[in-house]
């Protein structure tokens, strides 16, 4: 009997996404991101995380990208993760959640833009790395560098992270998912700018790519990835007919990092030394994206409010008071849901009763945890115990209220 | 394989490291020129035990003075600013490639097979660890190299390549300004700079070669991967201990066969020193 013929399949096309990730206020550069990345990009999916609670502000159907919603990603401990985090802190720790969400949903491979990206060109060169490899990564720095400026850069580079978290990409390889897994563990928990930890929020954890994925790539191409921290190595040009190059080859990411439309004479505010004026034809760049940014709705949607801004009773949750919660060993299982206030066992109400810790009267939990964690209060205090504490309770009322922008102890 | 040229950087003081190093290196990996580097301005008399050191002077560098050339800078500091000094010097002697060994080394097998790697590449490193794992005790090691560094600068191989040679100019001076341990900035002397070679360097390579890479960390690691019962160890990949007089490198299964065996202190030298039959440290230590 003879047997069909083997027929080859046909390849299965490798289907890949972007997305980025936002809270409401933010929300103009998810746009300005997704419509400066499809017009370049046709035909490849475009996902914008939303890291916040849409309150009926946002209109799905009226955006030109999907919208994931943080009930979507399975995230651990949900309100945990919301609480223990700010606004920006939030939506970086999201991103690989939001990875491995498209990985899980039929992509093949998932680019990452971060908010404050504008897309210039087509990214072939991104998608033709990613068939090839788990992971791909962009440094921030591509030159050794000569001179103060130079120097200056790679110590922030050092502290930051060598790979620039706002340009990532993952493929389904096993490789890459183990990474996905780790990655996501270590911004959990640990997703903060402390520099006297290595810690950069999930940006040096990328750090570890090279070691733990020995088939990424590092894409050193210095047209993806221009931002104000290089720019100084970067030469940025525009040819009559609009197209964008910098180094002499096609400009296709560019970044803005920091970037404020209401001080447009600076390229962000992290670096007051790149101004407009000295920005050459970058300088186009940052007009063009400020203009995406008022079409994308940034004047209405930055005054939306943050969900996990505040407690249920409308009380603001300050950054100190999340730092508290993050550090609190067994804090889910003690106070549950900590947005909630309604329970005498609420975490709210933990920081307004009188401190656990010592005989403090006058001294709310809240408080003595500020002391504990400030050696510039131990220092000047002392001992609480003491009548140092009718100074403390002084500098509380004078100062501390003001400072960390909270209720009265 | 073209030239290849080995060295290490010492002080006077810890001398009989080098020596130790060398005279491993070289039962291994006896058609290998070894050099050694003395990064001290005071005039060293060698005496007989020495023989055959090539002993490197700062002079031979290009330095009338390593005190005008590192204003500032303690021993520790002066012996790691040299390396790219030194790697730079043995590249221009070889003209094919060099490698560059902390001295706190013990080579136990021919090196041959990482001389290779080093050969087809403009800069090779050796990351600390090697793959995630979910314990508790990798979860401090994770942060405490993001504190000191990704790739572990016991170990640096570069080969004859334009880009090399603007890496190496780069390191120079960072390390001859930025040589600092201030991990609360951000530096650790040499090997925070070493984080950002895979974006400087093109050609990057990364020794994984578990059998010949067990450096400091990836002793540790192996450690606790593979419960080998002739290693202990602490949490810190700084700090590990090892019972040396047990170490059979054949018996690290995981390894292979061990080639390199990195010490942290003079002390666990000596004790080496004791049940092998290296002589130098006996009389010198």
């Amino acid at each position: 009997m003879l047997a069909f013929p083997h027929l080859p399949e046909a390849p299965r096309p490798f289907r890949v996404a972007a997305a980025t990730i936002a809270s409401k206020s933010r929300w103009a550069l998810a746009r300005a991101t997704a419509k400066s990345f499809l017009e370049h990009n046709p035909g490849i999916p475009f996902y914008a995380l939303l890291a916040d609670e849409d309150e009926g502000l946002i209109d799905p159907d009226r955006e030109p990208f999907s919208i994931i919603r943080l009930d979507q990603l399975g995230l651990p401990e949900k309100d945990r993760f919301c609480f223990q985090y700010s606004e920006m802190e939030l939506s970086y720790a999201l991103t690989p959640y939001l990875i491995e969400y498209l990985l899980n949903n039929g992509f093949d491979g998932a680019l990452f833009l971060k908010q404050e990206t504008m897309v210039l060109d087509e990214l072939g060169p991104i998608w033709e790395k990613l068939r090839e490899h788990p992971v791909v990564v962009t440094p921030h720095l591509l030159e050794p560098g000569i001179g103060d400026e130079a120097l200056a850069w790679e110590i922030n580079v050092l502290r930051a992270g060598i790979f620039n978290g706002g340009v990532v990409a993952f493929s389904g390889h096993d490789e890459g998912r183990e990474f996905l897994s780790w990655w996501k563990e270590m911004t959990s928990r640990e997703c903060f700018l402390a520099i006297e930890k290595g810690l950069h929020y999930e940006q040096r954890w990328l750090d570890f790519v090279p070691t733990f994925v020995p088939s990424c790539h590092v894409l050193r191409d210095p047209g993806i990835n221009v931002g104000h921290w290089n720019l100084f190595q970067r030469r940025v040009a525009v040819s009559p007919d609009g197209r964008v190059t910098a180094c002499g080859v096609s400009c296709r990411i560019f970044r803005f990092s920091g970037y404020e439309p209401d001080n447009p004479e600076r390229s962000s505010k992290y670096n007051v030394a790149v101004t407009m004026d000295r920005a050459g034809a970058a300088a186009q760049m940052f007009e063009r994206y400020r203009s995406l940014l008022i079409e994308g709705g940034y004047e209405t949607s930055r005054r939306w409010p943050y969900a996990y801004g505040h407690f249920d009773n409308g009380v603001r949750v300050a950054d100190i008071t999340r730092r508290i919660y993050h550090d609190w060993p067994g804090s889910v299982e003690r106070f549950g849901n900590p947005f909630s206030t309604a329970s005498a066992e609420s975490f709210y109400r933990w920081l307004n009763a009188p401190a656990e810790e010592g005989n403090l009267p006058g001294v709310t939990n809240f408080w003595n945890s500020v002391y504990r964690r400030r050696p510039d209060l131990l220092s000047k205090f002392g001992d609480l115990s003491s009548d140092n504490r009718g100074r403390f309770e002084t500098w509380i009322r004078t100062t501390g209220i003001k400072e960390y922008g909270v209720m009265e102890p | 394989m073209k030239g290849i040229i080995v060295g290490t950087i010492v002080t006077e003081d810890v001398l009989p490291l080098a020596l130790v190093l060398m005279e491993s290196f070289r039962r291994h990996n006896p058609d290998i020129p070894f050099h050694v580097l003395l990064a001290s301005d005071l005039p060293v008399s060698l005496t007989g035990e020495h023989r055959g050191l090539k002993l490197l002077r700062s002079a031979d560098l290009g330095f009338a003075s390593l005190q005008q050339m590192f204003p500032g800078y303690d021993r520790k500091q002066t012996v790691v600013a040299l390396k790219p000094f030194l790697l730079e010097h043995l590249l221009k002697a070889s003209g094919g490639s060099a490698v560059f060994l902390d001295a706190d080394i013990l080579v136990t097998a021919s090196l041959t097979p990482l001389f290779q790697q080093v050969a087809q590449h403009s800069l090779s490193v050796t990351p600390h660890i090697s793959r995630t794992k979910s314990t508790p005790e990798r979860r401090d090691l994770e942060h405490v190299l993001l504190l000191v560094g990704m790739y572990n600068a016991g170990f640096v191989g570069v080969s004859d390549r334009e880009e090399t040679w603007r890496f190496l100019d780069w390191w120079k001076r960072r390390l001859t300004t930025h040589c600092r341990n201030s991990i609360r900035e951000g530096f650790h002397y040499d090997q925070r700079w070493l984080d950002l070679a895979p974006g400087l360097v093109a050609d990057l390579h990364f020794v994984r070669d578990r059998a010949v890479t067990p450096l400091t960390g990836i002793c540790w690691i192996w450690s606790s991967s593979d419960g080998a019962k002739n290693f202990t160890s602490t949490r810190s990949p700084c700090g590990f201990s090892i019972s040396v007089g047990s170490i059979r490198p054949a018996r690290m299964r995981s390894a292979g066969t061990c080639r390199v065996v990195r010490f942290t202190s003079l002390e666990r030298l000596r004790n080496y020193s004791r049940n092998t039959s290296c002589s130098w440290i006996r009389r010198d230590g």
